[in-house]
């Protein structure tokens, strides 16, 4: 069944569209990505789901139901996670954490203790006194311990630090043992390769690609930069090696140490085919090799352009 | 003396020199780049602060040309000195000094506190923004870690608040001198420029010692205009203390006027004898006290006060559980506040009323400008002050009653709303929780204004005011309050941008009701208020289908918005 579901979902403010016609099925127990650039409509999307406003065309279902028309019912079930969190300066981060908990349907008192623990929070500080990490952390906090049937996260991870990403990821993955859906939106793509089983992107409003993770293996291209001793002669013949560039820089700079001439080259590789490039650099004396996944803006600019 | 130079005491040496060296490179460092920093604080405020000055000035000056054409004969002006030395006149507005009542005494006693009352605010308001409100929100920190100094921000600040106040002072002296109305020399005038902006100074120079101490900058806010509340009611009980010579304790009690600001400009005598040691007395005090405040800001660390802010509790209390208990929790403090704000001033003016009786007794003329035919006794007479008082009373009380309805729009502008609704919330349940903290608190207030009167004229009069009328006619106004509650709550929830409208409706309100009684403004000025609109009850009777009415009125708009708020999209 699909826990949540728009179809055709249009949103202008004035004359600006925000969203030009989204479509997105989840179903139940998915942990979905939602990807795309600042200011392509992802927030704008959330608030629609949420309720907060209201689309101009189009259909947006949370449990088969209405997002603008029955909101509180659906909030009974859901947790939210805004990337920004605003609390009140005037009340405790335990207070904040309880109140919102009130607010929905079930919640576990013993997970909220443990994850305020984990999450290495202070509940006694007033909320006018945390950082915008520790504000995070309260609504993630709070989150989590609702016992929810699916949980909206809008970039939940800005302002955490490494070790706490690393937290949050093993609560999502709590949160999907239990039954739970996860809907993440991040423009961090290694964060939603991490955690996702689909993803869709959104760009300018708009979804332009949605599949499983291995539908989307495209995105999962690396950029790879190495130097050889050997020539790298038939490189570019190698099955998933891209955009290939030729440098000879690095012979100039080693001339002067009295090494070998080197080659220097760099290319995307799709990840599926990496045994292949290693096996055909195996006898080609590698001196450096330097793997990176791509940024988003990167796929953006080398695959979505002009889509 | 000789420092010894022994490479071992060099390190020794040089701290001595950057700690206690030479004084004026102490205080280039701590002050580098302070005039950058005042050009960046002038760009920021290019509107706030033109506004505010032109406000003050026009608030200082417009009425100076208008006086002959009002009061114009003998006879209007010993009626308006009878009616302006009585005892509640004075706590509102001062003191009349001089043996004849010139232009320039009236004006002095009308114009000088309200005026040097606003000038403080502004001065309060700009000292918070460029502080503690700058260094909450972090903008201050990015200042901090470019070549500025610690104290660099605090000079600008405070100097920027000296030129604004010497702006008022010079061009407001200057306007009224220009004015050339009899009996406002150009002395005088630029004395009462000059009384404006030294009080405008010595409120910078206490908000920026109170910005040390306090925990955030709405702490700041809150103390520094409850210390301008205070200052003011301290002038208003020293001064009545000062016209009542008849009452021993007088001349001491006066004492309370000479520790207020505003008690001490009003001591120059403008217009009469022109003193200006008052003034020179707080510009010493408003230097001590920045001298202060630079001491303690040197001292503390940024972004904390003095006093620091309490842990809260790890949990919620049982009582924090819905949209409601929250709304409660949010302006409880504020409302606590303004119940106690309120009964000072409920007891402020009802001890007046003692002094009053004796002085209606024994006044003709008074009977004769407020032209109650055919009452008795002094009671009869009381009832247009009664009246007027409550009105006012009202119009005050309401200010807070709106602030609670106007609460959620500003939940919304902080993005607080988000997460809110997020939860199992109805939009409609929570606007109306607000709303009915309104109403409650409307009638808290009504009730608290009619105790607090009732009991200081029980406490001063011979013959007091019963409890029972005090109540009627505070009462009798509830449905105005009521009014401003669905206006408000019809603005949040359907044209959130406009909700200063109810602002600027308690403003002129005000304003039509105080300053129209005092200015001789048409009555319908004030009939086109909610306020206005009603009957004066112990004066006129009561009319419940005009009450009927407006609370008619106050519930289908607060309909309306709570239906709009449904359906409109939250920022």
């Amino acid at each position: 069944m699909s826990v949540l579901e728009t179809v055709g979902l249009t949103k202008r403010f004035g004359k600006a569209q925000a969203l030009a016609g989204v479509d997105l099925s989840m179903e139940t127990g998915e942990i979905y990505g939602f990807i795309g650039p600042n200011g392509a409509g992802k927030s704008t999307t959330i608030r629609v789901l949420l309720g907060i406003i209201r689309a101009s065309r189009g259909v947006a279902r949370i449990f088969g139901k209405d997002a603008w028309s029955d909101a509180v019912q659906i909030h009974e079930r859901i947790a939210y996670v805004p990337g920004d969190v605003n609390l009140w300066n005037n009340l405790s981060g335990g207070e904040v954490i309880d109140l919102f908990l009130r607010l929905r349907k079930g919640h576990d008192r013993h997970y909220r203790n443990e994850l305020i623990e984990r999450f290495d929070l202070d509940p006694t500080k007033k909320c006018g006194t945390y950082s915008k990490g520790n504000r995070q952390k309260v609504a993630l906090v709070a989150a989590f311990s609702a016992d929810a049937d699916l949980y909206i996260l809008d970039e939940p991870t800005s302002g955490l630090d490494p070790l706490m990403e690393l937290i949050f990821r093993q609560c999502v993955a709590e949160a999907k043992a239990a039954g739970a859906s996860v809907f993440l939106s991040s423009h961090i793509l290694s964060e939603v390769e991490h955690l996702c089983d689909r993803i869709s992107i959104i760009r300018q409003g708009r979804i332009i690609d949605s599949g499983s993770l291995a539908e989307m293996r495209h995105l999962t291209r690396n950029k790879v930069t190495l130097e050889a001793a050997a020539p790298l002669d038939g490189l570019a013949l190698l099955p998933g090696v891209h955009d290939l560039v030729m440098t000879n820089e690095a012979a100039a700079n080693t001339a002067g140490r009295g090494a070998t001439t080197g080659n220097t080259v760099s290319f995307s590789l799709d990840n599926t085919q990496t045994s292949a490039l290693l096996a055909f650099l195996a006898d080609r004396d590698v001196r450096h090799f330097v793997s990176t996944p791509p940024t988003l803006e990167e796929l953006f600019m080398s695959h979505y352009e002009g889509r | 003396m000789v420092i010894p130079r022994a490479a071992t005491h060099n390190d020794y040496h040089h701290l001595r020199q950057a700690s206690s060296g030479s004084a004026l490179s102490a205080l280039r460092s701590s002050t580098h780049n302070i005039t950058r920093l005042m050009a960046f604080m002038l760009r920021c405020d290019r509107l706030w602060l033109p506004l505010w000055i032109l406000a003050c000035l026009m608030l200082a000056t417009v009425f100076a040309p208008m006086l002959p054409s009002m009061i114009g004969s003998a006879q209007d002006i010993a009626i308006l000195r009878e009616a302006m030395s009585n005892p509640a006149m004075v706590a509102m507005c001062g003191i009349i000094y001089g043996e004849s009542y010139t232009y320039g005494v009236m004006y002095a006693q009308f114009m000088l506190v309200f005026s040097a009352l606003l000038v403080a605010a502004m001065n309060i308001l700009f000292v918070v923004r460029h502080t503690r409100k700058d260094e909450e929100e972090g903008r201050l920190e990015m200042l901090v870690a470019l070549p500025v100094g610690k104290n660099a921000n605090l000079l600008a600040t405070l100097t920027l608040s000296f030129a604004g106040n010497l702006l008022i002072a010079l061009i407001s002296g200057t306007i009224i001198a220009a004015f050339g109305v009899e009996g406002m020399g150009a002395f005088g005038s630029l004395l009462f420029g000059a009384a404006l902006g030294v009080s405008g100074f010595i409120f910078a120079a206490i908000t920026a010692l109170i910005t040390q101490v306090a925990a955030s900058s709405r702490a700041t806010l809150g103390i520094a205009f409850a210390l301008l509340g205070a200052t003011y009611l301290l002038r208003a009980v020293g001064d009545v203390a000062a016209g009542n010579v008849s009452v021993d304790a007088g001349v001491d009690a006066e004492l309370f006027a000479l520790i207020s600001p505003f008690g001490l400009i009003e001591r120059c005598h403008l217009f009469v004898d022109n003193h200006s040691w008052p003034l020179l007395v707080l510009f010493a005090a408003s230097l001590v006290l920045a001298a202060l405040a630079f001491i303690l800001n040197a001292w503390r660390d940024s972004g904390a006060g003095l006093i620091a802010p309490c842990a809260g509790r790890a949990h919620a209390s049982a009582l924090l559980r819905g949209p409601w208990s929250l709304a409660w929790r949010l302006v409880r403090g504020t409302l606590i506040a303004w119940v106690l704000i309120v009964f000072i001033i409920a007891v402020a003016y009802g001890s007046v009323f003692g002094d009053m009786s004796l002085f209606y007794e024994s006044n003709d003329l008074y009977r004769l400008m407020i032209g109650t035919a055919g009452v008795s006794g002094a009671a009869d007479l009381m009832d247009p002050v009664v009246a007027l008082l409550m009105l006012i009373m009202a119009v005050i009380s309401a200010v807070p009653v709106v602030l609670v309805v106007v609460r959620l729009k500003s939940e919304e502008k902080r993005k607080r709303l988000e997460l809110f609704y997020s939860g199992a919330v109805s939009r409609v349940y929570t606007l109306g929780g607000y709303a009915l903290i309104a109403l409650l608190l409307a009638f808290v207030l009504q009730l608290t204004t009619a105790l607090g009167m009732w009991a200081a004229a029980w406490m001063s009069m011979d013959n007091p005011i019963t409890l029972g009328l005090m109540l009627k006619t505070a009462l009798n106004y509830l449905p105005a309050v009521l009014f401003m509650v669905g206006l408000a709550v019809f603005l949040v929830g359907a044209l959130p941008q406009a909700t200063v409208l109810t602002w600027l409706l308690l403003a002129y309100t005000f304003f039509a009701v105080y300053m129209g009684s005092l200015l001789g403004l048409p009555e319908w000025t004030t009939k086109l208020t909610p306020f206005g609109i009603l009957p004066r009850y112990p004066v006129d009777d009561f009319e419940p289908t005009l009450a009927g009415v407006l609370c008619i009125v106050a519930i289908a708009l607060a309909a309306i918005g709570l239906v709009a708020y449904r359906r409109r999209d939250l920022e």
